[in-house]
């Protein structure tokens, strides 16, 4: 089967993200999706938008493309801001294989912008993604949780 | 107590553990607590009685005298009030010493809590997550939260409120996301600073749980004074990830840890908040525990806060 190349900027971040796949362990659960980090022991829960722009992730597909499968799976608009929203926080966190492309990712499109303009539509389920930095045996005893990753 | 006819020993030695051994050891004992080896040898018969008291609750007497970790515990003698005592007390964790005092009982505490953690770590089979536990109507009410976070208190109301005694330091879970009981004496604290007492939960009228349980309610309440528990109703996911950063071995088995929390917290509900004394807390936790709403009802902790008021 022939795959398309990712396609990548002058930078070398890429237009076409692709979900890392090595040193993580997924876990699916009712509605979401955690993923935990072999190499920085954090974890990681995908909300459903999320964990669905992630899972379409493949090095092929764009980000109107991946707001079109947004609207399919959750049968409500999308738009290519949701998208973007969501591959903003993981590229964060560092569930991407390869940085994101700046010229391809909008600042603009903020969570209280999108909020504000969902509330309007009536539309999907923002994309968010919570993280922790699992403690160490000891840190779990003593201390209590560490602060958000 | 039968003086124990085994002095453990570790497979390989070093350095730094032939000089502990050379202090000699008048007592030990092997044993294996949830598939992990462990040694303790102590100066004296009753400094070894009260190292075997601090064991965690399943343990038996182990075949063979090698062990995966090895503790050492040398207590001095007990010194009439008032008297100018420099008999130090000390334990050793292999060839680190884990505490050094003239106070015997701070030494005890710290073997207790080096233990009881090294086993909740290395436990085989199952998973550790730092938490009081009850049963209450068929069901398990998990607490988590680390020490000195009044989880004990908490567990000691509900106690008395009716429910039955689980833990007041871990939830020990099956790879189903059962809880089984780890019923040592609950240590409860009185003034800042004063030294935590001991009490069973037959002390508190309160009968012990014999065998696992489902989890029906996972509650992480933080402690402020005057505070009124009003709990949001937390996502699996967030579920998952609050028991994870209480979760003992989670860097050293993350695959299994989050499976099984996975389970845990699909099949319980899951709340987060900030409760006030512990007496009223305990009569709320549980009306809440039969009601059947789960964490996979919340959509992002939306829509239940005001369940129960």
């Amino acid at each position: 089967m022939w795959h398309n190349p990712a396609e990548y900027d002058e930078t070398g971040a890429t237009m076409t993200p692709r979900a890392r796949q090595d040193d993580i362990v997924v876990t699916d659960l009712p509605g979401e999706t955690l993923v935990y980090d072999l190499k920085t022991h954090e974890a990681h829960n995908l909300n459903r938008t999320a964990a669905l722009v992630w899972r379409h992730c493949d090095g092929r597909t764009t980000a109107p493309e991946l707001a079109a499968v947004l609207e399919r799976e959750l049968g409500a608009p999308a738009g290519e801001e949701v998208v973007w929203l969501a591959l903003r926080q993981l590229d964060k966190t560092h569930l991407l294989q390869e940085p994101l492309s700046a010229l391809d990712s909008p600042a603009r499109y903020s969570r209280q912008h999108l909020l504000r303009k969902t509330a309007i539509k009536g539309a999907i389920l923002l994309p968010v993604v919570a993280s922790i930095v699992v403690p160490t045996a000891a840190h779990a005893a003593s201390l209590g949780p560490p602060p958000p990753a | 107590m039968p003086v124990p006819a085994v002095m453990p020993r570790l497979a390989t030695t070093s350095t730094g553990m032939e000089k502990i051994d050379r202090l000699g050891w008048a007592a030990g004992i092997a044993v294996t607590t949830y598939g992990r080896r462990i040694g303790v040898r102590a100066n004296t018969l009753e400094a070894l009685e009260r190292a075997i008291a601090c064991l965690p609750p399943a343990w038996e007497t182990a075949d063979s005298p090698v062990v995966d970790r090895l503790y050492s515990v040398v207590l001095g003698p007990e010194s009439a009030p008032g008297a100018c005592s420099r008999h130090f007390s000390m334990v050793y964790g292999e060839a680190a010493r884990l505490a050094r005092s003239l106070n015997r009982e701070e030494v005890i505490e710290a073997f207790d809590s080096a233990l009881n953690l090294d086993v909740a770590e290395w436990a085989r089979g199952c998973l550790f997550v730092h938490a009081g536990v009850v049963g209450w109507q068929g069901q398990a009410i998990v607490l988590p939260g680390p020490s000195h976070a009044g989880k004990s208190t908490l567990v000691a109301a509900l106690l008395r409120a009716g429910a039955t005694y689980y833990s007041d330091e871990f939830a020990v879970f099956d790879a189903a996301g059962r809880v089984y009981p780890f019923p040592r004496r609950l240590s409860l604290r009185g003034a800042p600073g004063a030294r935590p007492r001991r009490v069973t939960s037959a002390d508190l009228g309160a009968i012990a749980g014999t065998g696992p349980l489902p989890v029906g309610l996972v509650a992480l309440a933080r402690y402020k004074p005057g505070a009124r528990w009003r709990p949001r109703t937390r996502t699996v996911g967030q579920g998952v990830l609050d028991l994870l950063s209480n979760t003992v071995a989670a860097r050293r088995e993350p695959a299994l840890a989050c499976a099984t929390l996975g389970r845990v917290a699909s099949q319980a509900r899951v709340v987060m908040g900030t409760r006030g004394e512990a007496g009223e807390t305990a009569m709320r936790l549980l009306r809440m525990a039969p009601i059947g709403m789960k964490a996979t009802d919340a959509i992002d902790g939306k829509g239940v806060e005001d369940y129960v008021a």
